[in-house]
């Protein structure tokens, strides 16, 4: 079953005091779901949990591609069911001084070009077509408004633990900095537990 | 015990009125008895279930969510009628041939990435290819009137996490009262998750719980408490 983050942040009110939303001390529902969306991404951060997996067209003497949205970290990169190896600028000219503009029938190797993008080596040469699939670690979407995401329960406790900890450390009627110690404490034992069951993204 | 029982224990030891509680209600109540049931199931892996999977033609990836929702982490996968699928890393399968994923046959590996991502090497040729899965999978979500999944001994370790996440909107003193209450939950969940490790590697299974004692837990003192040790909440 996916995680409704609007239920979680729901079930949050009677650990802050309330019993309804219009009878919470220092925030309302919107700053909770902001809060389980920072915890959404802390959390893809910090483990591999969030794996997506992307395809787009290879088009004719198109080297860069653009990374897909929310993306993280890259894992594979494929060309028609074929793995790339992942490569570096410093490689590719020890391979060949014209890299660029190099064309081939199908790519072979994939590096980063900056945060939002990706090349290929070498181009997709006229004539040839075919399609590039990304497996990648991402951060849910859907969060902050509240929305539905695939993930475990356990992912719907996590960011419920992590909006209780920030909440009660922000600067109002409502602070409890010692409550907020205690569940960054449970949200840090789950962190490493995710770490150790799927590893980290970054 | 149910997780009336449960709730009953819990209000008693915090002094409500068990027949009407109003200061720590049974909803509220029943969310932190599930919160503990599934720390503890994550932490220990103690839950386990065995399907069989239907392998689609020409699909080398699964979300295992979709068909098991609460999957966690696979333990054993067996070809139904064939042999055992091994576990493998991307990096082995790439190595091994950059085109797997276009390799049609019965799966010999699979790989789990994330949450529930599984690739098959090779993959089903046809429809006629299942898997029999042995998973670890989360605990059903609680009501008032159902009991707990976790092995009956370990239910006390519920009414101790439950009482400090309940007393967390008290802060202060109530709050640090409980906090050891919480390092007992975890020390229970430690000795679970060492037996289910055992069990788990007598049956040969490709996962074991996560190891508790290599955790960095020390912040999880309360700062008033920190540096002082109640052993007998320990014990």
């Amino acid at each position: 079953m996916p995680v409704d983050v609007g239920a979680v942040v729901d079930e949050l009110y009677p650990f802050l005091g309330s019993y309804s939303e219009a009878a919470l001390l220092a925030w309302d529902r919107a700053e909770l779901l902001r809060l389980a969306d920072e915890g959404s991404k802390r959390l893809a951060r910090l483990s591999g949990a969030f794996v997506e997996r992307a395809s787009t067209p290879l088009a004719v003497g198109v080297a860069e591609y653009d990374k897909p949205a929310r993306h993280l970290s890259t894992i594979r990169v494929s060309a028609d069911e074929t793995a790339l190896r992942a490569t570096t600028r410093q490689q590719l000219e020890a391979l060949d001084a014209d890299w660029p503009a190099a064309e081939a029938a199908a790519p072979t190797l994939h590096f980063q070009s900056g945060p939002d993008k990706f090349r290929v080596f070498p181009m997709l040469e006229a004539g040839v077509s075919g399609t590039l699939s990304q497996l990648f670690h991402a951060y849910p979407a859907g969060v902050d408004s509240g929305g539905m995401v695939a993930a475990p329960d356990f992912f719907g406790d996590y960011i419920g633990w992590y909006a209780l900890s920030e909440a009660r450390r922000k600067e109002s009627d409502g602070a409890m900095p010692e409550a907020a110690d205690f569940f960054a404490s449970v949200f840090g034992i789950f962190e490493q537990a995710a770490r150790d069951l799927w590893g980290a993204s970054q | 015990m149910t997780v009336a029982e449960l709730q009953e224990r819990i209000w008693t030891r915090l002094d409500e009125d068990t027949a009407t509680p109003t200061f720590y209600t049974p909803a509220e109540t029943l969310t932190a008895i599930n919160w503990a049931q599934r720390l503890f199931v994550l932490l220990t892996l103690q839950l386990e279930t065995t399907a069989v999977f239907n392998l689609s033609p020409g699909v080398t990836w699964y979300n295992m969510l979709t068909t098991f929702p609460d999957w966690i982490a696979p333990l054993e996968i067996r070809v139904v009628g064939g042999g055992k699928v091994r576990p493998a890393r991307l990096d082995d399968l790439d190595a091994r041939n950059a085109q797997w994923e276009a390799a049609l046959g019965p799966p010999v590996r699979y790989v789990h990435i994330g949450f529930d991502t599984l690739a098959f090497d090779p993959h089903a040729m046809d429809g006629a290819t299942s898997v029999s899965i042995v998973y670890a999978r989360a605990p059903a979500v609680l009501s008032a009137l159902s009991t707990p999944e976790i092995a009956e001994e370990y239910h006390p370790a519920l009414v101790d996490a439950a009482i400090p996440f309940l007393r967390a909107k008290e802060g202060g003193q109530e709050l640090a009262k409980s906090v050891g209450l919480f390092e007992r939950f975890l020390e229970t969940a430690r000795t679970a998750a060492e037996f289910t490790r055992a069990r788990n590697k007598a049956s040969r299974y490709d996962r074991t719980p996560v190891e508790l004692q290599r955790q960095d837990r020390s912040r999880l003192l309360d700062p008033a408490r920190r540096g002082r040790k109640d052993a007998w909440l320990l014990a």
